[in-house]
């Protein structure tokens, strides 16, 4: 089964041997935006667009003699998600300084929490059923952006201080396809907790992978790399597998894998050190004397838990239990908060006039194929769930049939919806035919100009009903409602029979 | 004991780290002075350390956590402001040499 | 005006607030006739870094509206001028540090105490000279000069607040804010001959205050007696919900509990380690008489001891300096302060480099130094890690003080007297132990006081300390105004 829901080609031939003979392990780190009004230690907006440092204040500016203060709605969509991962909270975390220098970073040390994380041990399920166990999560502050010119770069802070939840996997992780789908499956968490908008172009949703591959069958890990700059999901399996080759190609030729950090270049598709020699960096953490130890006692715990919205994995178990999907259809659907929202959409809109197990496979079928090959946004489709369920509906009320309508939703994928399904159908005169008058007349009209073939039919060779069947509808260009057409020839072939 | 040897590598290190830049009679100045400082805080080692979980609670009274404000958004610094402050700016950003990865 | 009538030297807060309710002075007045001395001395000293004559008095103004609005009686600190150590924020006005650094730093924002000095009808009179970041003991690593003790110039007023001490020695002020990471408000109260009080941690905001050790740092007054210590720190003690370790304090009205204060059936301890070696026979001689004295007023004095003292220099210097160095790493010249010459042409690195360089000077980089490496990889365990371990074995050492019964511990505030400019420069652990006496209070977190209680055969004033129970400055400061009250050592003053 393919782990991976949306678009995976298949591996190529050299990924094949590479993959026969190495295991990759991978861990991921990401890194999810909160979606709060202020920033984490400060009363700054967080609103991302705004003119360069029109969001700081001396605080997120690191001026000299300023103090954090923490944002209590921070901490509880953190607890949130932390409960969504099924992790634990724990009572006592500890914040702490990642010292390093760099124009972004406005203190000179980031305030994140280390040794003591606000929740660990969480897990997270897969597709394929694999479970992902997540190491942690802390909480921490994002850092200013960096804008690099020719001779000099400039330094907007206005992202200073918003506050992050960084997810640390354990390096469970061994393929490409699974990482893309644990990361989906985490955006399509977050998303549904409505703390993080989930927006990897944006930057509010990142991502870094660990990389190591290690011959099948052994079990020590190798040397890992660690990606960064993975900004789509489509260039996390991309940079992973060309890593995943990049550190095969150095082991077949007997080389060494450096530890390093690798940058992702979308254009030419490959991986490049960051840094000729990774400097071993000395953060020198230290817990921060200008916080105390953050608490989160139970009955605070239970309260957010009180607020949780259901949860993709709950979900997905409605839709086996309540729509009758496959266990892998509704995994798929869940696999992403706008899937699952536009599939629930379109349900609505056919209104039980088409079972749901039919809606599901539209969606993941027809829809999906659209979406991946003409890079659709998920969360802002061309062809809407409106627009999909009106086409759908006319088939449950038997107006088109299905063939039809998978070529007119080709069409509206092509050339956009125009003026809905309805309109089109009548327009281009694709109203199925559904008098049976008619229909008797274009199946005689079949069976008259082949005699040879009744014959055979009618000598016990049933497989040339299905000759029939296209004939005739190739005569009436497939607007034959399927089933009167079936049950009339039929009827046809057998009065043939009795003469 | 942790008697450390503070030579002339551990002084640029530490200077590395902490982003000084230090000439050749600052690294001979501070070598000798880190090396008296610790030589004397040395005698941590001896003083029984038997304290547990000391991570700065002791200053805290004794339910000691940190408070949190609500989410509300206050005004910012006006920008003009902020970048009054600035060794060199470009428009509302700061300016720094470019920085090569 | 009466405020022009009596010496600046003897005008206490106390006095200042009596005249403006008595409505026989103006804060405008008051300021004038403080900034007036001012203009003699402060060069002499060289206790201000910012003297603005304007702006106090635009500051003065501005509470004699205040107090015009809200009525005299509100307002306890009315009319009351207060100078200001230069790494506490006062918007609008330079905050140096007394760093080349900041050398051209302007505050956008005012300190929580400064907002809390003004609205008690306070307002700030200037900036005063300090060692660079508080990191000193003699003011003399100040990058505007070193400051002089008014009562001998050619000997430091202490540090690192020492311009504050000196001012308000000199009679410039009847009081300044210190800072107190180690005793920097303490030990230049008692080479000044003035009155310092270090509260309990978190019980004054450090919201605004440049960090220096963030989990030692505390703001408090420097003045001429414990009554005005009291009225100041009556205004300055409060939660502040931007500082997340400061907490409200149980007590209050502490100028108040005075009237009733007397050192009769208390016990007062007196560690052994603190009064025995290493202390200069002239201090220990005035000691041994302000214990008498003690004991006359009516308490009952206790040997105790506090066996762990002394790693707490040791410990305190791993701890301050790891601090520092990670609160020091904002300095980059990226987006304020000091960019070296040139340095934009330069690489970033290099503008790092260079700036940190040339506007730190010696002894900050020492620390930062220091910091940096009992922070980093494999070192932290040996150094930070057990750096706090001792610190809570001082702690407990004074709890188990206070626990046998002790009210207040009573300790010289410094083990010598003050010394010559350039005397303990080539050592600097000379310098750090001086400060012996003081650093196990910051450790443990808990209020201390200077008082005055003695002059060296020199006529250089001695202090004495007096240390409570974490959140007892209600019984600090009444022991301290029951020993003022029965001594005269508050009273002598330099003569300039
Ligand atoms: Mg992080
Ligand atoms: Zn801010």
């Amino acid at each position: 089964m393919n782990a991976q829901p949306i678009g995976t080609k298949p591996a190529r031939a050299s990924e094949q041997t590479v993959l026969d003979r190495y295991e990759p392990v991978i861990g991921l780190e990401v890194h999810c935006q909160l979606k709060t009004r202020s920033k984490l230690f400060c009363g700054c907006s967080t609103e991302f667009g705004s003119l360069p440092n029109h969001n700081t204040c001396p605080v997120c500016l690191g001026h000299p003699g300023v103090l954090p203060a923490l944002n209590e709605q921070a901490v509880n969509f953190a607890v949130r998600f932390a409960l969504a991962v099924d992790a634990k909270v724990h009572e006592t975390s500890i914040f702490a300084r990642k010292q390093y220098f760099y124009p972004d970073l406005p203190k000179g040390y980031q305030i994140t929490q280390y040794d003591r994380p606000y929740c660990s041990d969480g897990r997270l399920a897969l597709a394929s059923g694999k479970v992902i166990r997540i190491m942690r999560a802390h909480l921490e502050e994002d850092a200013g952006k960096n804008i690099h010119g020719d001779e000099s770069s400039y330094i907007d802070l206005n992202r200073a201080g918003v506050p992050l939840i960084e997810i640390v996997s354990h390096a469970d992780i061994r393929s490409p396809e699974d990482a893309a789908d644990y990361l989906r499956r985490l955006r399509s968490i977050v998303r549904s907790l409505d703390i993080c908008d989930g927006n990897l172009e944006e930057g509010s949703f990142r991502c870094d992978a660990n990389v190591s591959i290690r011959p099948r069958g052994e079990e020590k890990y190798g040397t890992r790399c660690e990606i960064k700059n993975l900004n789509s999901f489509r260039n996390i399996e991309r940079a992973i597998k060309y890593e995943i080759l990049r550190q095969a190609d150095l082991l077949d030729h007997g080389q060494k894998v450096v530890q390093q950090t690798m940058l992702f270049d979308a254009a030419s598709g490959k991986t490049q050190a960051m840094r000729s020699k990774e400097e071993s960096e000395d953060y020198r953490y230290f817990p921060d004397p200008d916080l105390l130890p953050l608490r989160i006692p139970v009955e605070r715990i239970e309260s957010q838990r009180k607020v949780l919205p259901e949860l993709p994995e709950a979900m997905a178990r409605r839709f086996q239990e309540k729509h009758g999907l496959s266990f892998y259809d509704a995994a798929v659907l869940t696999a992403d908060r706008d899937l699952a929202n536009f599939y629930e959409a379109v349900l609505r809109r056919v209104g039980g006039t088409v079972p749901e197990k039919i809606v599901a496979n539209w969606v993941t079928t027809e829809y999906l194929r659209e979406v991946n090959s003409r890079e659709w946004d998920l969360g802002n489709p061309p062809v809407t769930a409106n627009e999909l369920g009106e086409l759908i509906e006319l088939i449950g009320k038997g107006v088109v049939s299905g063939k039809i309508a998978k070529k007119l939703f080709e069409e509206m994928a092509e050339n956009g919806p125009g003026k809905g399904p309805k309109a089109m159908v009548e327009a281009q005169g694709l109203v199925q035919v559904s008098d049976t008058a008619e229909i008797r007349k274009t199946i005689k009209q079949v069976l008259d100009a082949n005699p040879g073939q009744v014959g055979e039919y009618l000598g016990g060779r049933e497989k040339v009903f299905g000759f029939f069947v296209g004939q005739a509808m190739r005569l009436c260009g497939g607007k034959m409602n399927p089933q009167l057409m079936n049950e009339i020839l039929k009827e046809e072939l057998d009065a043939r029979r009795s003469r | 004991m942790t008697r450390i040897n503070v030579d002339e590598s551990l002084v640029r290190k530490v200077s590395d780290l902490a982003n000084l830049y230090l000439s050749e009679e600052e690294v001979c100045f501070y070598q000798g002075r880190l090396a008296r400082i610790l030589d004397y805080v040395d005698q941590l080692d001896t003083a029984q350390a038997l304290g547990k979980d000391w991570r700065g609670d002791i200053l805290r009274g004794e339910t000691p956590e940190t408070p949190e404000r609500s989410d509300v958004v206050t005004p910012s610094l006006p920008v003009e402001e902020a970048m009054s402050q600035a060794p060199a700016h470009s428009g509302t950003a700061f300016q720094v040499p470019r920085i090569i990865e | 005006m009466a405020a022009t009538q009596t010496p600046c030297s003897e005008l206490t807060a106390k006095k200042i607030v009596g005249l403006l309710q008595a409505g026989q002075a103006s804060a405008e007045e008051v300021a004038k006739s403080f900034l007036e001395r001012t203009r003699q001395t402060h060069q002499q000293l060289n206790s201000h870094l910012h003297f603005d004559e304007n702006a106090a008095i635009a500051e003065a103004r501005a509470a004699d509206r205040l107090i015009r609005e809200k009525g005299v009686s509100e307002l306890p600190l009315a009319g009351v001028p207060v100078l200001i150590k230069d790494n506490i924020c006062v918007r609008g006005s330079k905050t140096t540090c007394g760093s080349r650094m900041l050398g051209n730093y302007v505050a956008p924002y005012d300190a929580t105490v400064i907002s809390r000095l003004r609205a008690a009808g306070a307002f700030v009179l200037g900036k005063t000279n300090m060692d660079e970041f508080a990191m000193g003991s003699s003011s003399e690593n100040s990058a505007f000069g070193p400051v002089r003790n008014p009562w001998h110039l050619d000997h430091v007023p202490g540090g690192s607040s020492g311009g504050s001490g000196a001012a308000v020695a000199a009679g410039l002020a009847p009081v300044a804010l210190g800072s107190d990471t180690g005793g920097s408000i303490r030990q230049p109260a008692s080479f000044c001959g003035i009155t310092g009080l270090k509260p309990t941690y978190g019980s004054v905001s450090r919201f605004g205050l440049v960090a220096f050790g963030s989990s030692l740092d505390q703001i408090g007054p420097m003045t001429t007696t414990v009554e005005d210590a009291a009225m100041v720190y009556d205004v300055l003690a409060g939660l502040d919900p931007r500082d997340s370790t400061s907490v409200n304090h149980p007590q209050s009205g502490f100028a108040a509990a005075l009237s009733t204060a007397s050192l009769k059936g208390r016990t007062i301890g007196v560690p052994d380690e603190l009064l025995d070696k290493g202390v200069d026979p002239e201090v220990a001689r005035c000691l041994e008489r302000a214990i008498g004295e003690v004991q006359a007023a009516g308490a009952t004095v206790k040997k105790v001891r506090l066996p762990n003292i002394a790693s707490s220099v040791a410990a305190y210097y791993v701890i301050a300096t790891a601090e520092a160095s990670a609160n020091l790493a904002r300095f980059d010249g990226v987006r304020y302060g000091y960019r070296a010459e040139g340095a934009g042409r330069k690489t970033l690195k290099e503008l790092y480099r260079t700036s940190r360089s040339q506007g730190f000077g010696r002894e900050v980089k020492q620390r930062i130094m220091l910091g940096t490496f009992v922070l980093s990889s494999g070192y932290y365990d040996a150094f930070y890690a057990k750096a706090n371990k001792a610190r809570e074995l001082i702690t407990r050492d004074f709890s188990a003080v206070f626990d046998s019964g002790c009210d207040l511990i009573l300790t010289p505030t410094s083990p010598t007297p003050p010394f010559k400019l350039g005397e303990k420069l080539s050592d600097p652990v000379a310098m750090y132990l001086s400060d012996v006496c003081t650093i196990g209070v910051n450790l443990a977190g808990l209020p201390a006081i200077s008082v005055p209680c003695g002059l060296t055969t020199s006529g250089l004033p001695v202090g004495m300390q007096l240390i409570a129970r974490k959140f007892n400055e209600k019984s600090l400061l009444t022991g301290a105004y029951a020993y003022e009250r029965a001594t005269d050592w508050h009273k002598a003053r330099p003569c300039l």
